[in-house]
Parts: structure tokens; C-alpha cells; sequence
């Protein structure tokens, strides 16, 4: 019989198939891995978790965005409540800081000065009617993957870098 | 019948290896058309994430509003010297090439961008009274050409005829504009009006180094 085939031929062959098959399979997972790690939408709630507390819980004037008020700002990092509702601030100081933003993850909001390191560097501390505010607030025990957000914010002209870490 | 049969097993058109070839590469080419179609995949360079692009957007406006706020991003648009034709300090090419503490809104920028290995072109658009095009840009600062991954945020300030320059001359912007031998970029957009000098648009262009 002259079969125009020889069984070393089908084995390359099937060989070289298997392989490509092989090759693709694994590496279709890999090409979704951005959009399905546990960070997911984390940027986005970060992002948007600046927007709202720099551009309108925070700040003087919605108009004026990322200049804030020093009331309200010490208010919301020392959980004082009199002194948010002493300056109209509209937000209930003593809710957990989750729940106060409406984000249902780990959140931790710190003011650095704009040298410092985004992300280590340590908070700024602010007085106002005598009282001393370290201007952090949430969860410091990071864990390993943490989306950032970053500002700049001005209290009283100085001017602040404000960061926002959701995890 | 018989002959038929051997004809049949002589001549079997088929070539595995060949075959095999191409069906891989179809897979492959398969496998490299839906990479393009994701915008990120984990071969994708990490500096044109989104995220970074945004935050940097966020954190030059930032910068930007609040300059003009506190009134530094006026002071840093006067940092002009009239008699030279160039900012206040510059190089010869008349605008910064590097990032300094000039002024105010100039060592925010180094503090907040370039510290953190983002570098940054400052450019104004003003209005040209003069011939066409109707609108002029120039340097204030510029660190060479921007990557792909470039943001840009920009904000318009109005300067008024009396505006007074920040740099070692201190006159006002009027007064420059009736002397011969001293310059300011920007025309005066309106001479009939008395308050009205020019709109300057001030936009800052960041990427990471």
C-alpha cells in the first residue's frame, strides 16, 4: 500500500495542533486578568471617593473645588460632630467612614504635605479652635493590593496633597 | 473496483504537518486579534493605565484651580521681564526648560509633579489681535515633548489692564503695552476697554518620565 502519509508525519502534526491548542488556553486567562483581580472597580470607587469629599462634602464652595473647609475638614478626620454642625457641613461625622461615603470596602483618607510620599509619608496635623486634628481617618493596616487616588487640596492657602486608599 | 481502490490509497491528499501549521496559526492570529480589541491587557505598558492618566489629570487641575484661587497662577503668568521680552530668570530660549521654584505656582509644580518624576510642559494660549491665527500660544515652561500618555488640564484667567508685572519690573500691563522698547506676549485684546487686557488660557501637559 502507498499511502502518501507516514506515521511520523500525523505525530508532528498532531503534535504541533496539540501544542498551539495548549499554548492558547493558557493564555486567554492571563489576557482577562486586569479586569477580574480582586481590585475589580477599585479605581473607580477611589477616584470617585476624592471627587465627592474634595469637590463637594469637603470643600467651601462646590464652585470652588479643592479649596476646603477648615471646619468641615477637621470635623470629618476628628469625628466632631458639634464642630460639623456648627459650620453646616451636612455630613453625620460619628457614622463609621465606610458608611459615611457610601462605599462598602476598606477606606482610608489622609492629608500629606505635597513633599511627602504619596503613600507613607505622615499626616498633616492642623489646629483649629485650639484643638489639634490629625487629618487621617479609616483602616491604616493596608493590605497587600491598595488602589490610590491623589489631590490637591488648599485649607486656609496652604496647600495639601489628599490621598484616598480603597482596598 | 480494484483499481479503483488502489488509485484511492496512493493519492490520499492530505499533509498533516501542513495542516497542523496552519490551524495553529490560525489560533494564534485569533488569540493576537482579541488583544488588540481589549484596551489593557498584561502586556500593556503600565504607564498608559487609565488610572495613573486620570489621577494625573485630577492632580494638575487640582493644582491649577487652586493656584488660581490663591491668586499664584496670575503672579506666575506676570513673571515677565518687559525690557528683555522673557520670562523673569529664563534661559535664553525665553521660557523655563527645566522645572524650578521661580515663582509660587512653579515650585508647586516641582513639588507635586516633578518630585514625583512627572515631567510637564506650561503653555498659554492667548488671544492675537494681529493677523491670524486668532489665538497665540507660548511657552512658559516646556521639558521637551510629551509621551503618548500625555494629560493635559488647562484654566482660563483673565488678566485686567491694570494688572502689574510680578517680575523685576513692576509696571502695569498698559504701561508696558504704550512703551516701544518693552514687550508682554499677549496683546491687548480690547484697547478700547479700560479694564479688559487679555484672556490667558494656561494649560499644563504631564506625563511620566
Amino acid at each position: 500500500m502507498n499511502r502518501g502519509q507516514t506515521v511520523i508525519d500525523f505525530g508532528i502534526g498532531a503534535g504541533v495542533f496539540i501544542i498551539a491548542v495548549g499554548i492558547v488556553f493558557a493564555f486567554v486567562p492571563t489576557m482577562f486578568e486586569p479586569f477580574s483581580t480582586a481590585a475589580g472597580n477599585s479605581p473607580v470607587v477611589a477616584d470617585r471617593t476624592a471627587d465627592h469629599l474634595t469637590g463637594s462634602l469637603l470643600a467651601t464652595d462646590p464652585a470652588t473645588p479643592s479649596v476646603l473647609s477648615t471646619a468641615c475638614t477637621a470635623a470629618f478626620f476628628g469625628s466632631n460632630e458639634s464642630l460639623g454642625d456648627n459650620a453646616d457641613c451636612g455630613f453625620n461625622t460619628t457614622e463609621s467612614t465606610g458608611d459615611l461615603l457610601g462605599v462598602d470596602r476598606n477606606v482610608n483618607v489622609t492629608v500629606r504635605h505635597l513633599s511627602d510620599s504619596p503613600t507613607t509619608g505622615p499626616p498633616v496635623t492642623r489646629t483649629v479652635d485650639g484643638t489639634d486634628y490629625t487629618l487621617t481617618r479609616g483602616d491604616d493596616n493596608t493590605a497587600s493590593e491598595v488602589t490610590v487616588a491623589n489631590r490637591v487640596v488648599m485649607i486656609e492657602g496652604d496647600q495639601y496633597r489628599f490621598v484616598v486608599k480603597v482596598w | 473496483m480494484r483499481r479503483t481502490q488502489t488509485v484511492d490509497d496512493t493519492d490520499r491528499g492530505q499533509a498533516h504537518t501542513v495542516e497542523a501549521f496552519i490551524a495553529a496559526l490560525l489560533l494564534v492570529s485569533g488569540l493576537l486579534f482579541a488583544m488588540q480589541a481589549t484596551a489593557v491587557t498584561p502586556l500593556s505598558a503600565s504607564t498608559s493605565n487609565q488610572h495613573i492618566e486620570n489621577q494625573q489629570r485630577a492632580l494638575t487641575g487640582d493644582l491649577l484651580s487652586t493656584a488660581a484661587e490663591d491668586g499664584t497662577l496670575q503672579e506666575a503668568v506676570l513673571y515677565w521681564n518687559a525690557s528683555r521680552g522673557a520670562f523673569q530668570d529664563s534661559p535664553d530660549q525665553g521660557y523655563y526648560t527645566d522645572s524650578g521654584s521661580q515663582n509660587t505656582f512653579l515650585s508647586r509644580l516641582n513639588d507635586t509633579l516633578a518630585e514625583r518624576r512627572i515631567a510637564y510642559n506650561v503653555r498659554l494660549r492667548v488671544h492675537n489681535t494681529t493677523g491670524t491665527p486668532s489665538r497665540r500660544t507660548v511657552s512658559m515652561v516646556g521639558m521637551g515633548r510629551p509621551s503618548d500618555n500625555a494629560v493635559t488640564a488647562s484654566r482660563m484667567i483673565t488678566l485686567p489692564d491694570s494688572a502689574m508685572l510680578t517680575g523685576s519690573d513692576s509696571r502695569s500691563l498698559s504701561t508696558v503695552a504704550s512703551k516701544p522698547n518693552e514687550s508682554f506676549y499677549a496683546p491687548d485684546a480690547d484697547p478700547a476697554n479700560e479694564l479688559l487686557y487679555n484672556r490667558v488660557e494656561v494649560r499644563v501637559t504631564t506625563w511620566r518620565m
